[in-house]
């Protein structure tokens, strides 16, 4: 058989292998050693991975924009009929190219990382290209030997299987891409943290290095988490973003111990405390990460993501258990290094704000991991499946998340180590004062259930408090500056802006918490059959039957069925809801939705099926406020941005607040 | 003429009665649905799947709730014909009680930490807090709010 880009992707990695190997060796001794030159050696060494890693994924992109169909992963996933973009896309939509993706994502970032702390952390550089060389070792031995993207077939088939249909959708271009990119994320803020430990430089370096690339895999994996609800919306026909399934709870597991580190090391960093805790969230978080990316590629959970099964379970587990017990006994080892340095004055103060936050992050993230293995036990016990399903999470996560969105409201007023009862009422006055206005209003306009009004109410609390917030950095900055408020707001932001940044991301999360709220306390559904001409109703909606309709598309034929919808104020609609038959799977249609967003309110239309009269079975479901949680995404992304937007090289540190011995004279003026 | 009115009235209340158990009857049936896992899926609700069999389950509930059968009834029924996997949410009795139970006793063992952490010897008394840029500048934020708070608001 003549040699193809395949072949080259396969020596890519399997020369990555070698290098990460060596960058290994190198990075572990020139830690242990201090020489500079074997932490040089292993830099280089992980360049090396990083270059070959792109090269073996620049071969496989090769393989499926030439429709190599010698190669069984380009043939299992791309046919020619698909779009080009997708054909791209299906790189990541199998096991063996995901883990490739990883690997890539993870070379990169490593390189990225290595490159820019190679001064400011050079005693922390041998172990951290040690450990995230390791992990990436791991990923190349799978990718060469057990699980191979580039493993030929005897012959070139005419043409492939092309990709599963549910994965037809241009959310296949982000949603998967920003996961990986998350769970690989995740190994840098970890090899980090355990070079620390290893090093005995326990101080707080590490932390500012380990906070700035935790932020980055924070804001992956929250992109990935959101595009995966909003994917679900769009394309699964269920009328939901979020429905507990293994995989969706792998993935938020990660995110919850991320977003605990990252407050409990702002308590680390400001008073020295917690030193243990946040070691163990970061080693938690890349335990997960390494579960997530397990589960979510090994098919060993029922999900409705099992696109993949093969026989890399034994590796992983053995991968992940290697990793806790190895990040366990480093932590142990350094533990006398680990002294808090300070202690808790106050149970009133921002410290303990925090320490609560992460108490209920995790909760959250235990109670979601032992709703998720406790089928696994319950079979191994009693032999019996049992199912553990959105019920159960909603019962148990639903009042913490209402928990955690309080506390949102209440950290950020209370003052580090301990508050006095007039900050309390000075801080809490307006907030609350705000909290209680939408209370009422809720109640005004006919809503009736404690628990979503309880959750609404503290939505409102959270972001009044974050305005609150904004207000006071502004007028004191317009006080003490005399500029005008804009200009204060800005440079507000701009000098502080993992502060004000994260108020932002507060901000997003409120808004989503209102989105999350009412779709899921006030939903409508509605499923009927509807014979040709005839008319049903969901909510304010009338929905008419105007016969079906058939098109070809590249690859697929769609059924259709055209809907007229009328409003109670007489707006009228034409929808069109369908079923995708894809050629290679016609026995598994996939549906495509038809969602019409009016005044905060999506009507969601699914086509269950029809029959030869002409007749349609219609499944109506009105989602309120489902426009809110992607809304408070947007404002969740910009309020990351601003978190991580790199500050200025030179912080002129003399020019901060200029304090003026009498405030401005128009202020004083009554 | 007074009797039509009444009729009329009589039967928009009739209607509209009719009209909500209806919705509600929907709503109870979707209620019981979202509790039962299809069969044939992976990972959906029998409210949520759009396959056949999960159809056909949601005629049945529909069906026996109007015969006149509760939530429990249903959810045995199923229970018997597909086993206890079909429960998205595990009885609170017996072996699943464990599922139920363990994420409280996670979260009062959580609690029983932070108050041990508040609570515990300070290692070292009175340290000055860390401080960097940034804390200089938000220290210095709110000295110019103590500064103003006795100011009158414009």
């Amino acid at each position: 058989m003549p040699l193809s880009s395949a072949d080259l992707g396969q020596g890519a990695v399997l020369a990555a292998l070698v290098a990460a190997a060596c960058a290994v060796t190198a990075g572990f001794l020139g830690g242990r050693t201090g020489d500079y030159r074997l932490v040089l050696a292993a830099r280089n060494g992980a360049f090396a991975v990083a270059g070959m890693l792109t090269l073996a994924a620049i071969s496989l992109l090769l393989a499926f924009v030439n429709h190599d169909y010698s190669v069984q992963y380009v043939a299992d996933h791309s046919s020619r009929s698909m779009p080009p973009q997708l054909v791209i896309a299906a790189f990541y939509s199998g096991q063996e190219g995901s883990l490739l993706f990883w690997a890539l994502g993870l070379s990169i970032l490593a390189a990225v990382a290595i490159w820019r702390e190679q001064h400011r952390l050079h005693h922390l550089l041998g172990y951290a290209i040690g450990v995230l060389m390791s992990v990436e070792a791991f990923f190349l031995f799978i990718l060469g030997f057990v699980s191979g993207p580039f493993n030929r077939l005897p012959g070139a088939l005419p043409d492939g299987q092309g990709l599963n249909p549910l994965l037809y959708d241009g959310g296949m271009l982000i949603h998967p891409p920003f996961l990986l990119l998350g769970y690989a994320s995740v190994a840098v803020p970890y090899a980090f943290a355990m070079s620390a430990l290893l090093a005995g430089h326990t101080d707080a370096d590490w932390m500012r290095a380990t906070r700035r690339y935790s932020l980055l895999a924070w804001s992956f994996l929250t992109a990935g988490n959101l595009l995966g609800a909003w994917w679900a919306y769009h394309v699964l026909g269920w009328g939901g973003y979020w429905g507990w399934d293994p995989v969706e709870n792998s993935a938020i597991m990660p995110w919850l111990a991320i977003t605990a580190y990252i407050h409990g090391v702002m308590v680390q960093q400001r008073r020295g405390m917690l030193k243990v805790w946040n070691m163990s969230l970061v080693i938690a978080a890349f335990a997960l990460a390494v579960q997530g990316t397990f589960v979510v590629r090994s098919g060993v959970i029922t999900s409705v993501h099992s696109f993949a099964q093969s026989a890399i379970g034994p590796y992983f587990f053995g991968f992940l258990a290697i990793v806790v017990i190895f990040s366990v006994a480093v932590l142990l080892h350094r533990l006398p290094h680990l002294k808090d340095e300070d202690r808790f004055e106050s149970l009133a103060s921002r410290e303990t704000g925090f320490l609560l936050n992460n108490v209920l992050l995790t909760s959250v993230a235990f109670a979601t991991y032992w709703g998720t293995v406790f089928p696994i036990l319950s079979e191994a016990i009693r032999g019996i499946k049992a199912t553990v399903g959105p019920p159960f999470y909603q019962q148990v996560n639903g009042p913490l998340l209402l928990l955690l969105l309080i506390l949102m409201g209440i950290g950020p007023l209370l003052p580090w180590r301990r508050a006095t009862g007039r900050q309390i009422q000075r801080s809490f006055v307006i907030p609350m004062a705000i909290a209680g206005v939408a209370a009422t209003l809720l109640v005004i306009i006919g809503l009736r259930t404690p628990a979503a009004i309880l959750a609404l109410v503290a939505a409102a609390f959270a972001a009044a408090t974050v305005g609150w917030e904004y207000w006071r950095g502004g007028r004191a900055r317009m006080r003490s500056t005399a500029e005008a408020a804009p200009i204060a707001l800005a440079r507000l932001i701009a000098r502080a802006r993992p502060r004000y940044g994260g108020y932002l991301v507060h901000l997003g999360v409120a808004v989503m918490a209102v989105g999350i709220v009412n779709s899921s306390f006030y939903q409508q559904a509605r499923e009927f059959t509807l014979p040709l001409g005839t008319t049903g109703s969901v909510g304010r909606y009338s929905l008419t039957n105007q016969g079906l309709f058939e098109t070809r598309e590249p690859g697929a034929h769609v059924v259709s069925a055209r809907v007229r919808v009328t409003d109670s104020e007489d707006r009228a609609w034409t929808l069109s809801p369908g079923k995708v038959f894809h050629d290679n799977f016609t026995n598994q249609p996939a549906s495509r939705i038809a969602i019409e967003t009016t005044r905060l309110e999506d009507l969601y239309l699914v086509l269950a099926g029809w029959g030869d009269d002409g007749s349609i079975s219609i499944v109506a479901t009105v989602n309120p406020m489902v426009v809110l949680i992607w809304a408070g995404g947007w404002i969740l992304l910009i309020g990351t941005l601003v978190c991580l937007w790199p500050e200025p090289t030179h912080v002129v540190p003399t020019v901060t607040v200029p304090m003026p011995r009498a405030a401005p004279a128009a202020t004083v003026e009554v | 003429m007074k009797f039509k009115a009444l009729l009329v009235a009589v039967m928009a209340l009739v209607l509209t009665a009719l009209g909500a158990t209806a919705q509600d009857l929907e709503d109870e049936a979707r209620g019981i649905a979202r509790d039962l896992r299809c069969p044939v899926c992976q990972g959906l609700s029998v409210a949520d799947s759009p396959s056949q069999l999960a159809t056909q389950m949601r005629e049945l509930i529909r069906t026996r709730l109007e015969a006149g059968d509760s939530r429990q009834q249903i959810l045995n029924y199923f229970v018997e014909r597909y086993g206890e996997s079909v429960l998205l949410s595990p009885p609170t009795t017996g072996f699943t009680a464990a599922v139920w139970i363990t994420p409280f006793l996670g979260v009062a063992a959580a609690i029983a930490f932070v108050i041990w952490v508040i609570r515990r010897h300070p290692s070292v008394e009175d340290q000055a807090p860390a401080s960097d840029q940034l804390s200089d500048y938000l220290a210095e934020v709110d000295r110019g709010l103590e500064q103003l708070k006795d100011q009158p608001l414009r």
